[in-house]
């Protein structure tokens, strides 16, 4: 262990049953061999079970009558002080915040995503519809304007133009 | 208007069922059963009668307000007494920042302690009877620092893990080891020197 803190530290944590199995051997052992070990363990060994055994809790009673601490709680929660209010109202909204986010937006992303999909499918229709409506196209080169290409989808014929000569020969 | 509820006669969980659905009187019952139980962590804790009273009626505030999100996971004492644990922790917070950090408690907190480890004396109560053990005791326990008590309260009282106290202390599982540590070494060194007085008021009243 790295020092004498470290070591009370684990020896109090064995007590206290907060240890592993592994450092639970490793302080078993401290204690069957070192006595100052002994010492820290009675010590915490005692002071739990004194602790305990005495219920120190439950010593008190209310130092005014029921009816006056009663009467304290009831004027918080029936009038409640400006502060109450506030803080009441802030909490009221985070609630209601944190109700719309849970229901709103689950509602947002799947209406986004409806969307999404509309848009989507009138793109490929349009695009389809663009395709099949297609009968025919005409090429006609930028860098030769001579070359005309001709292609008919539905006969399934591509006719070329040459200019002869080449333009520029 | 309908027969007389005797509220006395309900158990917790009517009461609680009852209060939920707004019934102020339900909820004065359950307060009449643990307002003992209340002021006596909150006594615990802070060890000033007004402060105690002020922090356990704000704890039913509190309960009163959040009783809906009360589902039975656990008693309803146990339910609102974390409540008043938790506005207990708040106020040794408060203190705490309030107060400038000695070497000592830096040391403490880092852990460099270990020259001012002495020996322990394992019972320093022994001999004496349970009644007088509870009443040394008590007065050690308020001698001790907030945040020892808090520690002690925590992990004695309430039964919480190391890792549980460090979560709702917000501090450092090393932090929570060495603290208990030091709580239990200073109630021990509380109850000594009270034990030394009371036997040296004895010695001088007999001669």
């Amino acid at each position: 262990m790295k020092n004498r803190m470290d070591k009370l530290l684990k020896i109090q944590a064995y007590f206290d049953n907060e240890l592993g199995p592994a450092e639970a051997r490793e302080i078993e052992q401290l204690l069957v061999s070192e006595t100052e070990a002994q010492r820290i363990g009675d010590f915490i060994h005692k002071h739990r079970e004194t602790l305990r055994k005495l219920d120190l809790e439950h010593g008190y009673s209310l130092p005014i009558p029921f009816e006056v601490y009663w009467a304290g709680i009831r004027s918080r929660i029936t009038q409640p002080s400006m502060i109450d209010v506030i803080s009441g109202a802030i909490l009221d909204f985070v609630e209601r915040v944190r109700l719309i986010r849970r229901t709103v937006a689950p509602v947002t992303v799947i209406a986004v995503c409806l969307i999404l999909c509309i848009l989507a499918g009138n793109a490929l229709t349009r695009y389809r519809s663009r395709v099949s409506n297609t009968k025919f196209e005409i090429v006609a080169l930028v860098k030769d304007p001579g070359v005309v290409t001709y292609r008919d989808w539905t006969q399934g014929v591509t006719l070329m133009w040459f200019p002869y000569p080449a333009n520029g020969e | 208007m309908g027969p007389k509820i005797n509220y006395e006669a309900l158990d917790d969980e009517a009461l609680v069922k009852a209060a939920q659905g707004g019934d102020m009187e339900a909820f004065e019952e359950l307060v009449r059963r643990y307002s003992n139980l209340l002021y006596n962590r909150a006594m615990a804790f802070v060890r000033e009668q007004d402060a105690a009273l002020d922090i356990s009626q704000e704890a039913w505030v509190r309960a009163w307000r959040g009783l809906r999100k009360f589902k039975g996971d656990c008693a309803f004492a146990t339910w609102v007494t974390r409540i008043v644990t938790n506005l207990c922790i708040d106020y040794v917070r408060r203190i705490q920042r309030n107060r400038n950090l000695s070497i000592e408690a830096l040391e403490e907190e880092i852990g460099g302690v270990e020259r001012l480890v002495d020996p322990i004396e394992v019972d320093p109560l022994e001999g004496l009877t349970v009644e007088e053990q509870r009443l040394v005791l008590r007065e050690a326990l308020g001698q001790l620092t907030e945040v020892h008590r808090a520690v002690i309260i925590l992990h004695e009282f309430e039964n919480l893990s190391y890792k549980e106290i460090a979560k709702i202390m917000g501090c450092s599982l090393g932090t929570v080891m060495s603290r208990l540590f030091y709580a239990r070494r200073s109630l021990a060194a509380a109850v000594r020197e009270i034990l030394r007085k009371r036997n040296e008021k004895q010695n001088g009243q007999i001669t």
